[in-house]
This record gives structure tokens, C-alpha cells and sequence, in this order.
């Protein structure tokens, strides 16, 4: 049956049906931490002159044009794991200060971005274990921020800080993810080669 | 709020010493002392408070002492402050100043606002601070998304005051204050109630443990400030604090119950009390199976408790059927099943479950999931058979179809048997017939018999019904039927009167039909026991028998009772109905059948 699948789709075609299907997904993330951000907006009263601070929340290599495609989605996938932990954090540390209250349209859209999240991180995983055949990594949480301010305004926009931070990483899923023929070009190759071995060693 | 207590020595002259917020002095002056205070805002030298207040010594400590609550928090801006003693026209020397430092002192350079993370009661008034960052210029506070207000205390720091508050949502007010770079300092604010349960209740749903129930419907703090709840001193499990109805549980009954309530903003108490017996509400039974029969069924259930095993139960049955429901009680110790008789036939029903204590009765439980069953079916009930004959010998045995309730089940057809002198002949007509074509033609040439008896039999899916038979005259009998007079339509109904027969033993058939049709006429007839002379026949029964294509005769009729109306000016709409119907009647040919009729 497994080898039937094989010659059914090929490794690039499963390669370039992942990516297309995470692209799609992170496009879908997108529009939804959009919308989670404006709820938020809307629940805090903040204007458009309460900003966060600059920089990263998350801890990954810079980005450089040397990347090469493994390295950029080594990294892409980093981030976004790192993004989910805080994203966990962020939700129960709002719950524990502020929950109980009836779960409204806030509440049901935090967690379709968390869920979300999740989904994009399997596809990035299965890509990174197709181009790189590793195990999927863990993510290296030291020196992540998760125990979350104690006063309370400080922790509404060190929450704020964590949407934008999702949102960001989401947008630059898109881009990386749209600009991945190298990797299935390669796959092609490595495909290609074991599924000669294959059918030479069953003769 | 900030309060700063003065406290101050007992002297003999009114001279006070020292301003402390800590420990005494002893000293023997009992007489109240007149007390002058004077707080100033220290930067700017505003007079704060001003006043003479009369204090008396504290019984303990030995010192008098007064309290003063500054509106703004005391981290605002520093504050200086002396006191002095006035007895009649003379006063004391000031006392040193003392400086209550703020946080708006140089040395503390960083962007702040107070209060922090406060929570006040619905309608409060609170006033909050912004200590700009040294070397930055003070901009906005909003509150809530809205601007505010502001006064200036001191060189970096600014104040706005909220009256009269509403309710915050579950995460606070937000209040920001900006300076003229847009950078930001926030603090967030609760206004809410304190705890005001409501409605407190105990009942026991297994015989053992013990559900408390109350309502809260102020809830407006959630979290760490939502309102905390227990029971007989044990907490209670945080529960959804939005839902206005909570409840906590304990392992054993004990009589005597006491809720406790808590939050920042207060504390309430409630009690119940009452023995376990008195407060019994089981759970919803689960119905498990049933023993369905065609009349009576019997429905049996299971309860999640064994205790209810030897507890004396009174139960709701409640039975639907076709959107009509019946309520059943019935009561037993460990009760676990119902006969339910008075049921119909091939029926859909479905039945749920309710108890109760017998004994000391306080709350129906729950209702069960409702249980569907279907009665078996059971032979259909004989039909009702006449028979019309026309003059030629051709006719119909004509019967009335089963309703419903009558049929016991699907009707599948009717079987109708005609027994002549050298045998029988059957036909089965399809369950929508009501009538048989007979032709005695030759029967009646080449019999010498004079009557032939048909039987109808009703057909259902599983059954047959008893049959019902009537006799079909060959000759002019001795039976003739007796005309009857032109009824009278009243109250809906025309009654019908006749002589009693001293020959009948088996009863009447009333028949009417069309007096315009003379050939296979639809006829209507109703039996009636030996010993009544008298039938009513309904409106619409009456006119069911009346042909379309004689309207013509019956419209004619009517227009010579309206003319007779004109002519006596009387033209009452309703009167006039009654009069078509009368005359819609009076087109209809009634006989009544005085014989034996053969029932078997």
C-alpha cells in the first residue's frame, strides 16, 4: 500500500502539496490574528497611540540573504514554536488575573489562533522534516520571556506585544513559504534517487 | 484609601511635641484637645487641608490621634504637614513640619501613575496621578479610552478625579496617561460590588451528600478579585462566575449550613437549615426498557443511586401521543417501573419520569430522556353495515370506515361475503372502500328465499375484526320502514321522534338520503338500541348525503323560504341560516327501520 502511495505522488509532489497547504494556512492565520488584534483594540479601549515596544519577543538567528531555504525555515519554525509558548503563556496568565467571566468573541477567537498556530507548526515540521529528514526540534524556550509582568497594565501590553509578535512571525510565514521551489526542486532529486534504490533492491 | 494618622503626646499645656504614625507617648490629659493640622501640597505650598478638629486621647495608647484621607494617593507628590493646639482664643507654637515624601522627587525619575490596580465599590469616587518622567512634558490621562481632567499637583505631577463610577467590564478600566511623546504609563481600575448572594438553598439529590445552591447576580469582578465562595468553611470550587446560579457541594449532610461570601470590596453570609429528609430531589430516572402490549405497557428504569432503593418515591408518568399528553402518578418504595393501561393500539407514545419524596414532598427531580414505544397492534372493531337497495334489485352493502381508534392498526382492505341459499361469494375491497355493488337479479329469479345475508369483516396487518352482517330483503317484507316527519333544525342537530315498536327486540336504523336521488343513493344511517325512540342527527351528517347535481332544486327552495321572509320582514342573517338548513333538511328523505337486524 505504502509503495503504491509513492508511485501515486511523488516526494516533491507532497513537498510542494505541504507548502501550499501551509501557505494557505498561514494566510488564514493571518486574517485571523488581524481580527484578534482588533478585538482587543476594542476590549482595552486602546487608540491607535498605544504601541508596544520595539523589538523581538522571540530569540532566533537574524535574518541574512546567506540563509539558505533549510536554514530559513529552520528558523521560520523556531519562531513560530517560540510564538506558541507565549501565546500559552499570554492566555493563561489572562485567565488566572481576569477570567471567569462569560467566554465572548475575544475569548473564542484567542484560542482559533492558538489552534491555528498548531496547524501551521505540523506543516512547517513536516516541510522541515522533508527537506531535512531530521526530527522535528523542540523549542529552545531559555531566555523566552513567559512569566509575564505582575501589575496589570504592564501584562495587558505585554500581551498586546505577544499578538503583534504572532502576527508578525505569521506574515513572515507567508513570504518564506511562497518562496520554497528550491526545496522542492531538491527534494525531487533525494526522491527521485530512493525510489530508484527501492525498486532496484526489489528485483 | 491613604490615610496618615497624626498621634501626638498628652501634655499639660497643648503643645504637641512630635507628629508620629507610630508608637506613644503616655501622658494624663482625658480632656479633648483641639487640634489644628495643616497639610500642603510641599512643591507648590497649596493648602491641602486646613482645619481645628477636637480629638480625644486614645484610652490605650494614651495619644490623640486623627486620621486624614487624602483624595489623591499619598505617592503623588510630597506633603508637608505641622499641627498645632488651640484651647479657647489661644493657640500653640506649630509643631515641626513634617515631609511625607511622594514619588514625584527628582530622584525618582521614572514615568508613573497611581493608584495601582485598585478595585472600588459601583458609585465611588477615584482620583489618579501621573509622575511624568523627569525632563518630560505631561500630555493626557484617559480614562477608559476617554479624556480626563487634570489639575496639576506639583512640577511632574497631574491629577484627575472619576465620580459617581459604573461597573467595570471583567479585565478593568484601563487609565493612561501620555506625555507629549506619546510614550505611555497605564494603570487599570475594578469597580464593582461587593457580594450579595441571594436565594441560598441545600437539598440532597443521592441521600448522602448535599448540594447548595445560590444566586449572585452582581458579579462584575473576575479573577484574582472575583468573589470567593464557602461552605460550612470549606471553599467552594471557583465556578464560572458569570452564571448567576452557583453551587457547592458537601460529602455529608449536616443540618445546618452557612455560605460565605468574599471579595475586595466586602464579605456577606448566608445560612439554611432543615433535615435531610425534608430536602430529598432525586435525579432524573433513565429509562431502560419496556414490556409493550396492545392496550398497556409497562416502562422500567434504572437510578444512578442505590439508596433510592429503600426510599419511599412518588413519580410522574407523562405520556404523548399525537402531541397530546397525560400525567400518571403513582408512588412505592425504590419505585423502578410503571404499568401504564387505557393505551390505544398500534400507537406511537413516548413517556418520560419524574420523582419525588413520598414523604415530606420538597422538589420534583428532573425529567427523564424521553422514551418512545409503539403499542402492538389488536383486531379492528367490527365495522357498521347497512345496506340500499334500488327498486331493480341492484344496491351497495355499504359500510362506515374504521377510524383510527377503531382500526387497531393499518387497515389492509375489507372482505365482504354475500350467503345465499346454495353458498357464499366473497370479495375483498381495498381499505378506502365503503361500498359493494350487489346484484340479486338472478338471485332474486331463481331463489325462493327471501333474504340474503351480507357480512363484512375488517382487515388489518396482523388481524381480522368480528364480523358484521345485515340482511339483504328479496321480497316486500313485513318490514317497512316508517317515514319521518319533516324535522326541525335545532341547536345544530335535527332530532328525530318515533313510535316505539313492541316487536323490536334487536333496535333501530335511522337513514337518510337525497329525496332527489332514486338510484344507488348515498344514504347515512345511525343504529339505535332497542328501547329508544329518538335520535338527533348532526347538521353536517344530514347534508353529507345531498348530491351536487341537485343544488339546483335545493337553491329553489331556498328562494322561496326568502321570499316568505321579506313578506314577513324578517331578515335576520341568522335566522335565515337556521331556515336554509331547515330547508337543506327538509330535501332529505329520512326512514326509519323498524326490524330484527341480524347482528353477529
Amino acid at each position: 500500500m505504502a509503495d503504491r502511495r509513492t508511485r501515486g505522488m511523488t516526494g516533491s509532489d507532497l513537498s510542494r502539496t505541504t507548502a501550499a497547504r501551509a501557505t494557505a494556512i498561514a494566510e488564514q492565520l493571518h486574517y485571523e490574528c488581524s481580527i484578534l488584534l482588533e478585538l482587543y483594540r476594542t476590549k482595552e479601549s486602546f487608540t491607535a497611540e498605544v504601541t508596544v515596544a520595539d523589538g523581538r519577543l522571540v530569540s532566533v538567528p537574524p535574518p541574512s540573504s546567506q540563509l539558505d531555504t533549510r536554514d530559513k525555515l529552520w528558523r521560520l519554525h523556531s519562531a513560530l514554536l517560540q510564538c506558541r509558548s507565549l501565546l500559552e503563556r499570554a492566555i493563561a496568565k489572562e485567565e488566572e488575573e481576569l477570567g471567569g467571566g462569560m467566554k465572548g468573541d475575544y475569548e473564542t477567537q484567542r484560542r482559533m489562533v492558538k489552534e491555528r498556530l498548531s496547524l501551521l507548526l505540523i506543516n512547517t515540521g513536516e516541510l522541515l522534516k522533508a527537506v531535512d529528514g531530521t526530527a522535528v526540534l523542540t523549542p529552545d524556550l531559555e531566555g523566552l520571556e513567559l512569566d509575564g509582568p505582575t501589575i496589570l497594565f504592564e501584562l495587558k501590553l505585554w500581551v498586546y506585544r505577544i499578538f503583534k509578535e504572532v502576527d508578525y512571525w505569521t506574515k513572515t510565514a507567508i513570504t518564506t513559504l511562497q518562496s520554497l521551489p528550491m526545496v522542492i526542486a531538491k527534494e525531487r532529486a533525494v526522491t527521485t534517487r530512493r525510489a530508484r534504490s527501492t525498486r532496484s533492491t526489489r528485483r | 484609601m491613604p490615610k496618615m494618622s497624626l498621634v501626638y503626646p498628652r501634655r499639660s499645656t497643648c503643645q504637641p511635641t512630635h507628629i508620629h504614625s507610630s508608637y506613644p507617648y503616655l501622658g494624663w490629659e482625658e480632656q479633648p484637645q483641639r487640634l489644628t493640622s495643616s497639610i500642603l501640597r510641599t512643591e507648590f505650598n497649596e493648602i491641602v487641608f486646613y482645619e481645628t478638629v477636637s480629638v480625644m486621647a486614645n484610652q490605650v495608647s494614651g495619644l490623640h490621634q486623627f486620621t486624614w484621607t487624602s483624595a489623591e494617593p499619598l505617592e503623588c507628590t510630597s506633603l508637608s504637614v505641622k499641627i498645632r493646639s488651640r484651647d479657647g482664643q489661644t493657640t500653640s507654637e506649630w509643631s515641626n513640619t513634617e515631609i511625607l515624601q511622594g514619588n514625584d522627587i527628582p530622584s525618582n525619575e521614572k514615568f508613573q501613575i497611581y493608584p495601582i490596580d485598585k478595585t472600588v465599590p459601583v458609585g465611588s469616587n477615584t482620583t489618579f496621578c501621573c509622575i511624568v518622567e523627569e525632563g518630560k512634558v505631561f500630555d493626557t490621562i484617559l480614562y477608559n479610552g476617554a479624556v480626563i481632567n487634570t489639575t496639576r499637583l506639583s512640577r511632574r505631577s497631574y491629577a484627575s478625579t472619576v465620580v459617581n463610577q459604573g461597573p467595570s467590564q471583567s479585565s478593568g478600566f484601563n487609565i493612561i496617561c501620555y506625555n507629549s511623546q506619546k510614550e505611555l504609563a497605564g494603570t487599570v481600575l475594578f469597580v464593582g460590588y461587593p457580594p450579595l448572594p441571594t436565594d441560598f438553598v441545600c437539598e440532597t439529590h443521592d441521600l448522602t451528600s448535599v448540594v447548595c445552591q445560590w444566586n449572585d447576580t452582581r458579579n462584575t469582578l473576575y479573577g484574582k478579585r472575583g468573589t470567593r465562595y464557602s461552605l460550612n468553611n470549606r471553599d467552594c470550587p471557583q465556578s464560572n462566575l458569570w452564571q448567576q446560579r452557583k453551587q457547592c457541594i458537601l460529602s455529608q449532610w449536616e443540618g445546618n449550613f452557612t455560605l460565605v461570601a468574599v471579595n475586595p470590596l466586602g464579605h456577606y453570609s448566608l445560612t439554611d437549615s432543615a433535615k435531610l429528609s425534608h430536602r430529598v430531589r432525586p435525579v432524573a430516572p433513565t429509562i431502560q426498557n419496556s414490556v409493550v402490549q396492545a392496550w398497556n405497557a409497562t416502562v422500567q428504569w434504572q437510578w444512578e443511586y442505590s439508596t433510592y432503593n429503600n426510599w419511599a418515591l412518588v413519580c410522574q408518568a407523562e405520556l404523548t401521543c399525537h402531541g397530546s399528553k397525560t400525567t400518571h402518578t403513582f408512588s412505592g418504595v425504590g419505585l423502578h417501573s410503571v404499568f401504564l393501561s387505557d393505551l390505544y393500539p398500534d400507537e406511537d407514545y413516548s413517556v418520560k419520569i419524574r420523582c419525588g419524596a413520598q414523604e415530606n414532598f420538597w422538589k420534583w427531580g428532573n425529567w427523564s430522556e424521553p422514551y418512545d414505544f409503539k403499542t402492538r397492534t389488536y383486531a379492528p372493531d367490527a365495522p357498521d353495515v347497512w345496506v340500499w337497495m334500488n327498486k331493480d334489485y341492484t344496491g351497495q352493502v355499504i359500510w362506515k370506515p374504521l377510524t383510527r381508534r377503531q382500526s387497531h392498526g393499518q387497515i389492509t382492505g375489507y372482505e365482504v361475503t354475500l350467503l345465499i341459499e346454495n353458498g357464499q361469494h366473497t370479495d375483498i375491497f381495498s381499505p378506502d372502500t365503503t361500498a359493494a355493488p350487489v346484484n340479486l337479479t338472478q338471485i332474486a329469479a331463481s331463489s325462493s328465499g327471501s333474504m340474503i345475508i351480507a357480512t363484512v369483516v375488517a382487515k388489518n396487518t396482523d388481524w381480522l375484526s368480528q364480523p358484521t352482517s345485515v340482511v339483504i330483503p328479496l321480497r316486500s317484507t313485513d318490514v317497512e320502514p316508517q317515514a319521518v316527519p319533516r324535522a326541525v333544525f335545532v341547536d345544530g342537530g335535527f332530532p328525530l321522534f318515533w313510535q316505539s315498536d313492541a316487536n323490536t327486540t334487536f333496535g333501530y336504523v335511522v337513514e337518510w338520503n337525497d329525496a332527489f336521488c332514486t338510484q344507488n343513493c348515498p344514504v347515512e344511517w345511525i343504529k339505535v338500541a332497542a328501547g329508544n325512540t329518538n335520535v338527533t342527527v348532526e347538521s353536517g351528517k344530514a347534508l353529507e348525503v345531498l348530491k351536487v347535481e341537485h343544488c339546483f332544486q335545493y337553491v329553489l327552495n331556498i328562494l322561496y323560504i326568502c321570499l316568505l321572509l321579506v313578506q314577513a320582514k324578517n331578515s335576520s342573517v341568522f335566522v335565515t341560516c337556521y331556515f336554509w338548513l331547515w330547508t337543506v333538511f327538509s330535501n332529505l328523505k329520512s326512514r326509519i327501520f323498524f326490524f330484527p337486524q341480524t347482528e353477529t
